[in-house]
């Protein structure tokens, strides 16, 4: 079974979304094999509705019978609300880590503003999860969640799990952010989003290795059979795959992988 | 665990060679890269292509972007020279209007060397696709039926509308480059279904489930399967269409049976 590590229940409004509904995507699930996949919700990540998106979150998890997990997400703008929503939501079965995205919210990854939220992951040995990317010429808004200014809080926070989503995005954020991985042993890699590089998963499996690789499809701006292409034909022993699909997800996050594919 | 893996990986491999994909867009480049992947060879990008199970592609010659237009396409002429399963993309520019014979000319020599497709770049290229510079170079295009295909980057969408509607026997051919076509799918979804001279190339239509709804419900014959390889890996490319909730015979157009009745009608 597989465990999409990183993916977005709700619609986005820069485009048109084809399809949205929770039974499509539990039947694109059972077609790929993915057992569980994790979301945070558009509504509280991008629009900042924390009250909506845990309403859908919930009716997810029980639609799906307990394979659609979520995020909350912490948005700097409104720390009190967010570890407040936190705090009357803590059911680890269906709330598995913490969300952050520095680009969309504005706020850089090394402003203090985010010590309370990895303060809070600490107490609660919760995994957070935040958007990494390189410097971007054409989105500069990007600069926010450059891996290097993450280092502030992953030296302070040893014991948080840590996770860089799209694994610095691009070639440079990439490698700054393995720079990292390889001082801190809390720092992990997801492959969500359109991180098509060749040799991009094989590059992290001989850098920081496939113990700290997490497979994430970014569903629904991405389709997940992206990704799960990049890592099946990966250049890499099955062993890893294994490990990059499912056995480091279920680890990190608690969730107890039975059956077979 | 990795045996339950190990059943999808062969699975997928046999797919892979089940559907004999025809990639529209790969690239010769053995300039230093920023990426993950170095090849050393052209001889070693078209193995480490053939291992991922795609067999005939149509090259572009990267030169033609950072080098010389022209001299990119004769290096084009001399991969594919022999090479049964390789075909070109002409790279053009206003320049072939100066030389003896003009367009068609250039365009003519480019055919007989096998090239089947025409690319072009008025931003990186530096010149306009108004009528008033490359009129010529499309006319004779259209009347060859030689499909052009186009990054979405380098042209705005009211061009490639004005272009299919003012040559509407010329296929319009628009790829992602490694820009996300995700945030343009308002633009083309009413151009598709404007413009039946329009074609999609796959490898950058990301958006869930894009691929099933396009071909399910808009123009299953105007999808061309493309990876951008070496720069992307084409296995994000090729997962997408084998295990697409779409018949087989949808996939076998797609992965290549599209491209093929495009290339057959060029004359």
């Amino acid at each position: 079974m597989i465990i999409d590590a990183h993916m977005h229940l709700g619609p986005i409004h820069q485009y048109y979304n084809y399809q949205l509904a929770l039974q499509d995507l539990l039947e694109v699930m059972d077609l790929l094999h993915i057992q569980y996949a994790i979301s945070s919700h558009t509504a509280a990540l991008l629009h900042g509705d924390l009250s909506l998106g845990i309403e859908e979150s919930l009716r997810a998890y029980e639609f799906s019978g307990g394979r659609i997990l979520s995020y909350h997400i912490f948005n700097p703008l409104i720390p009190g609300q967010c570890l407040k929503v936190m705090e009357q939501y803590p059911d680890r079965a269906v709330f598995k880590g913490i969300k952050i995205h520095p680009s969309w919210h504005g706020v850089p990854a090394d402003d203090e503003r985010y010590e309370v939220v990895w303060q809070y992951a600490q107490d609660k040995q919760l995994v957070l999860l935040s958007h990494s990317w390189d410097i971007s010429l054409t989105n500069p808004i990007q600069r926010y969640s450059y891996p290097a200014l993450f280092e502030r809080h992953l030296a302070r926070y040893p014991q948080v799990p840590f996770v860089f989503a799209h694994s610095g995005g691009r070639p440079n954020g990439i490698r700054e952010a393995v720079r990292l991985g390889k001082v801190y042993r809390n720092a992990y890699f997801d492959t969500a989003g359109d991180i098509y590089h060749t040799r991009f998963v094989e590059y992290l499996d001989q850098t920081v290795g496939a113990d700290r690789i997490l497979f994430g499809s970014d569903y629904s701006m991405m389709d997940p059979r992206q990704m799960l292409g990049v890592v099946l034909g990966a250049e890499i022993g099955l062993a890893a795959k294994a490990k990059i699909l499912s056995g480091n997800a279920a680890r990190l996050f608690g969730i107890d992988v039975q059956g077979e594919i | 665990m990795s045996d339950s893996i190990q059943a999808l990986v062969e699975g997928y491999h046999q797919d892979v060679e089940r559907h004999a994909f025809f990639d529209l867009n790969v690239w010769c480049d053995l300039s230093p890269q920023n990426g993950f992947y170095h090849p050393e060879s052209w001889a070693q990008i078209v193995r480490d292509l053939e291992q991922c199970g795609i067999h005939r592609a149509v090259i572009t010659h990267a030169q033609c972007l950072a080098y010389d237009p022209l001299q990119g396409n004769e290096g084009t002429a001399r991969l594919i020279d022999g090479q049964p399963r390789l075909f070109g993309a002409m790279v053009l520019v206003p320049d072939i209007l100066l030389g003896e014979g003009g367009a068609k000319r250039y365009i003519d020599a480019k055919v007989e060397q096998r090239c089947v497709i025409a690319r072009m770049f008025p931003k990186r290229l530096n010149h306009s696709m108004r009528r008033w510079q490359v009129g010529e170079i499309l006319a004779y295009l259209e009347q060859r039926r030689l499909p052009l295909m186009l990054w979405h980057n380098e042209v705005s969408w009211d061009l490639v509308e004005s272009i299919c509607q003012e040559y509407r026997e010329l296929p319009v051919i628009v790829e992602g480059n490694d820009v996300k076509l995700l945030y343009h799918n308002r633009n083309y979804l009413a151009l598709l279904a404007q413009c039946p001279n329009l074609y999609l190339e796959t490898h950058n239509l990301v958006l869930y489930s894009e691929i099933e709804y396009l071909a399910g419900h808009v123009a299953p014959d105007r999808l061309l399967f493309g990876t951008y390889f070496p720069y992307n890996t084409p296995h994000a490319s090729l997962l997408p269409i084998l295990r697409a909730r779409l018949p087989d015979e949808v996939k076998d157009q797609l992965a290549a049976r599209n491209l093929e009745r495009l290339l057959s009608q060029v004359h």
